[in-house]
């Protein structure tokens, strides 16, 4: 089974040796840049996906990728990263707040006296959050390359969402204080529930994809992952990890469940096509 | 003789052999404006472009519910946000503002005013800000409950209020006259004739809507400023049985007669005339999109400048939209969210 990653820096926990990879069964190909993943890129109407920015090939080459994929050589392409990510949903959020959720109900309780101020934090309704994260994923390269790849092929493709950021965010000297206080406000299952809800409505028309949801054994409160599952994350380069300090990477072991979740899936679609 | 003192724009003739037709006389301020009034905007559908241009001023535009900062300017609209001061939605008759002033000021939640469709719950008292609904009744009771504290609190601050009077029909909920923007069953509800009733407000009512509003208005927020202006945007429907012309002639003379009334009356109350510089003979159909029925951007424009140049210094020099930003000239204006245009789908093809 042959699948090209494309993506950001969180592909780096589907990277495999050869001979990993004949061990697993799965021929992983990347075409993957970090942070904003390949941006530049172009599919032919034969169905070559490549890229002619400099930096983008300059990463490739250094990670010993081509910049050309021949998408007719594949079984399933994965969209890694690139897409909607807790951060979303809390960007949407900053200001607002969502009638109901455990985070919010301190205040709207204290709302029902008559005569009592306007709310400190407005409200936004559960619909117009699932308005914004859909936008956001409409907009996102995940669902740019979708959208391309679909105009030259059916080939299966697999959405598989960013991780959730590590447990380690719980203390206090990580960054992102704000999703501590999510994760604390007993808010963040439902940062995941509204962010899977988007992803499906989002690809709702897309034939033979598969979104691939977190694995549930990697996650703890239901919202951020386990420890376990963020050590010793590598960085899309694979010479080195990230900094001790990140919390946003997953590791190998992670990306060993998703790489099995991927093969399950294309066997699926691969069937229903 | 009583007319030989007056100016060129007391008359026809002279208005005619000018080529704008005087309008730069048209409208002379009763009150001055000045950099960082706290303005708010309200009404029909046409009060969306007002407001759109009183943000581009010096005047302190006020918007008392705004959108998530990363919510995008599409997504935005659909939910009412940035449309007016606060997600009232489109306030289309004087009864429904009074209303929502009244409602504000007593924090009345009207049973009759929660409506569904499905599993989901909207306000009936503004059911296009949020289209697709709430998903319980706890929610959108929450959301009507901030909003008319927002709207309270904004009301008591403001220095000026514009109110675009849009219409004289209405649905109302007959027990306890409750009056709602749209009729039920078009956005969300169900219409029972035993228990909603159409209603075209007369002049009289509209009168004396007109004065209660003023009154509660002046209560809030001694010495407000209101400016009031009719929308030129005909009805999209009549629920009369009539003629959609003789019911826009109908409403539009009430809204004319009851604006220019309440601005005769009271210092603090002025008439700015919208209706006059789109739908007048003199400017024919310049000002209209080819359905005679949205406004041209010219129009907005023309409508605008004739305000802001007669406000002198208030509005920044770059800041009428480009013509790179203006909505496409197209029939069924998609810049604006007017729930009565919904109704054009009940029309038989």
């Amino acid at each position: 089974m042959k699948v090209c990653l494309i993506g950001n820096s969180h592909v780096s926990m589907l990277v495999r040796t050869p001979d990993e990879q004949q061990a697993m069964g799965i021929e992983v190909q990347v075409f993957a840049y970090p942070q904003t993943g390949p941006l530049i890129y172009e599919i032919a109407e034969n169905g070559t996906l490549s890229t002619d920015d400099p930096d983008i090939c300059a990463q490739l080459e250094a990670i010993g990728q081509p910049t050309v994929v021949d998408l007719t050589a594949l079984d399933a392409v994965a969209i890694v990263g690139m897409t909607a990510t807790p951060f979303s949903v809390q960007s949407i959020l900053a200001d607002h707040m969502v009638h109901g959720w455990p985070g919010s109900r301190e205040q709207t309780e204290a709302a029902r006296v008559t005569g009592a101020p306007p709310l400190e934090t407005p409200l936004l309704s559960r619909a117009a959050l699932s308005a914004c994260l859909l936008d956001t994923i409409e907009r996102s390269m995940g669902f740019d390359y979708v959208q391309s790849i679909r105009k030259v092929s059916n080939l299966p493709i697999l959405i598989v969402r960013q991780p959730s950021p590590s447990e380690r965010i719980r203390d206090a000297e990580t960054e992102f204080p704000n999703l501590r206080k999510v994760s604390k406000n007993g808010n963040g299952g439902l940062y995941l529930e509204v962010l899977t809800e988007a992803h499906a409505q989002a690809f709702r028309h897309a034939k033979h994809l598969a979104i691939l949801e977190q694995p549930p054994e990697t996650l703890v409160q239901n919202f951020l992952t386990k420890v376990e599952f963020g050590a010793d994350a590598l960085r899309l380069s694979g010479a080195n990890s990230h900094d001790a300090s990140d919390v946003l990477h997953a590791n190998r072991a992670y990306g060993d469940l998703v790489l099995e979740q991927i093969k399950v899936a294309v066997r699926s679609l691969t069937n229903v096509a | 003789m009583p007319y030989s003192n007056l100016p060129n724009q007391s008359f026809w003739a002279s208005c005619r052999r000018d080529g704008g037709f005087e309008l730069k006389h048209l409208y002379s301020p009763k009150f001055s404006l000045s950099k960082g009034d706290r303005v708010a905007t309200i009404g029909s559908c046409f009060a969306q472009h007002i407001g759109r241009y009183m943000r581009n001023s010096t005047l302190a535009y006020q918007d008392v519910e705004p959108p998530p900062v990363r919510m995008s300017d599409t997504i935005a609209k659909q939910f009412g946000y940035g449309l007016f001061s606060a997600r009232y939605g489109n306030v289309y008759t004087v009864r429904q503002a009074l209303q929502l002033v009244q409602d504000c000021q007593a924090e009345t939640i009207r049973d009759c005013a929660i409506w569904t469709r499905g599993r989901q719950f909207y306000d009936a008292l503004r059911p296009g800000i949020e289209p697709k609904g709430y998903v319980s009744k706890g929610e959108m009771l929450t959301h009507r409950r901030d909003h008319l504290r927002r709207v309270l609190r904004m009301l008591q601050n403001i220095d000026v209020l514009v109110f675009t009077l849009g219409l004289t029909e209405a649905w109302v909920d007959r027990e306890t006259g409750t009056v709602f923007p749209t009729a039920p069953g078009v956005i969300a509800g169900t219409y029972d004739p035993d228990r909603h009733a159409f209603a075209n407000f007369g002049l009289a009512e509209v009168s004396a809507d007109m004065d209660a509003l003023l009154d509660a208005l002046n209560d809030l927020r001694p010495g407000l400023r209101v400016i009031l202006t009719v929308s030129p945007v005909p009805l999209a429907a009549t629920a009369t049985g009539g003629h959609v012309l003789s019911a826009t002639t109908y409403s539009k003379s009430v809204l004319r007669a009851v604006a220019g009334e309440a601005a005769g009356r009271s210092d603090t109350v002025a008439y700015f005339p919208s209706y006059e510089i789109i739908t007048g003979a003199p400017f024919a159909d310049r000002f209209w999109e080819r359905n005679l029925r949205d406004v041209t951007a010219e129009g907005v424009d023309t409508v605008m400048s004739v305000f802001f140049d007669a406000h002198e210094g208030l509005l920044f020099d770059d800041a009428e939209p480009q013509p790179s930003e203006r909505p496409e000239p197209m029939e069924g204006d998609t810049s604006l969210i007017c729930e009565e245009a919904l109704l054009n789908a009940f029309a038989r093809e």
